[in-house]
């Protein structure tokens, strides 16, 4: 099984940027067990490129457009998180943006513990 | 003859006696003069021995005596030498004691305060971060009613510029 091969599975496991799990079935059982982890490793580096995290503090009132308009081609997934208290935390494959009261006290938490060493 | 008879003396009897004197002093000398004179020469030579022995040892007596009193003399010397060096090093040892614990407790002082600065940041390094602890708890459970939606979305858009931003 190729690169090529992978990615096309991956692509056909998809309808209208969704998991379907009835394509996923159908591939899962035409796969050794060497493939198939091939597969699932495909398939989680795909969720993890085209899909972006946010976490907010509070989703009432939350505007998801802008954010669609910032990343154009990615699927969104939204999530409350009330410790944050205030703003929220966005994750994009590997980066991560936090603008969050959270993320302020735990920064001068760190600057008041830094005073001490 | 007559003449001595009137004194009563009979001159055959004189000449026996003188005789007889004569055997008996010839006798004398032959046999006990020699011995005796013999003892008695012996007898002074031992008492000169033991007169010169005497001396001898009172010579020794003296001599020993002095070098009693020498030896005394050398060994209170010597002994006073020895009690003023003990008493010179018995004030080093005891000066370089008493430097020696000062130091010591110096030391012991100066690392005393150093731990207790130490401990002193470490306890507010622990209470400072409990205490923020505590306030970002504090926080998290009065959030909702501190802050409004409208705050919320300020933030929120803050977040939108800044990443926008980025992006340019």
């Amino acid at each position: 099984m190729n690169r090529q091969t992978l990615k096309q599975m991956v692509l056909e496991s998809h309808i209208n940027g969704e998991l379907n799990v009835a394509k996923i079935n159908k591939i899962v059982d035409l796969l050794t067990k060497k493939e198939l982890r091939l597969y699932i490793k495909a398939l989680k580096n795909w969720e993890k490129k085209n899909k972006i995290t946010i976490e907010v503090a509070d989703k009432t009132g939350f505007d998801l457009s802008g954010f669609e308009d910032l990343f154009p081609d990615k699927k969104m997934v939204v999530t409350v998180d009330p410790s944050l208290m205030l703003g929220l935390r966005l994750q994009n494959n590997d980066d991560i943006f936090e603008m969050s009261l959270k993320n302020t006290l735990e920064k001068i938490t760190e600057h008041i513990e830094e005073q001490y060493d | 003859m007559e003449i001595l008879g009137k004194f009563g003396i009979n001159p055959v009897l004189l000449i026996a006696q003188i005789v007889n004197f004569l055997i008996i002093l010839f006798i004398f000398k032959k046999f006990a003069l020699k011995p005796i004179m013999q003892v008695l020469k012996n007898r002074e030579k031992t008492i000169k021995e033991g007169l010169q022995q005497a001396e001898d040892a009172r010579k020794l007596l003296g001599e020993a005596s002095e070098k009693e009193r020498e030896l005394l003399r050398n060994a209170q010397s010597e002994a006073k030498l020895l009690l003023e060096d003990a008493k010179k090093h018995r004030t080093e040892v005891l000066h370089d004691v008493e430097m020696r614990t000062k130091e010591q407790a110096e030391k012991i002082l100066k690392e005393a305060k150093e731990q207790i600065v130490i401990e002193t940041k470490a306890a507010e390094k622990r209470l400072s971060g409990h205490i923020s602890q505590l306030a970002i708890e504090l926080l998290e459970k009065s959030s909702q009613e501190l802050f409004s939606g409208k705050e919320q979305t300020l933030v929120i858009d803050r977040a939108l510029r800044t990443l926008k931003k980025k992006a340019d």
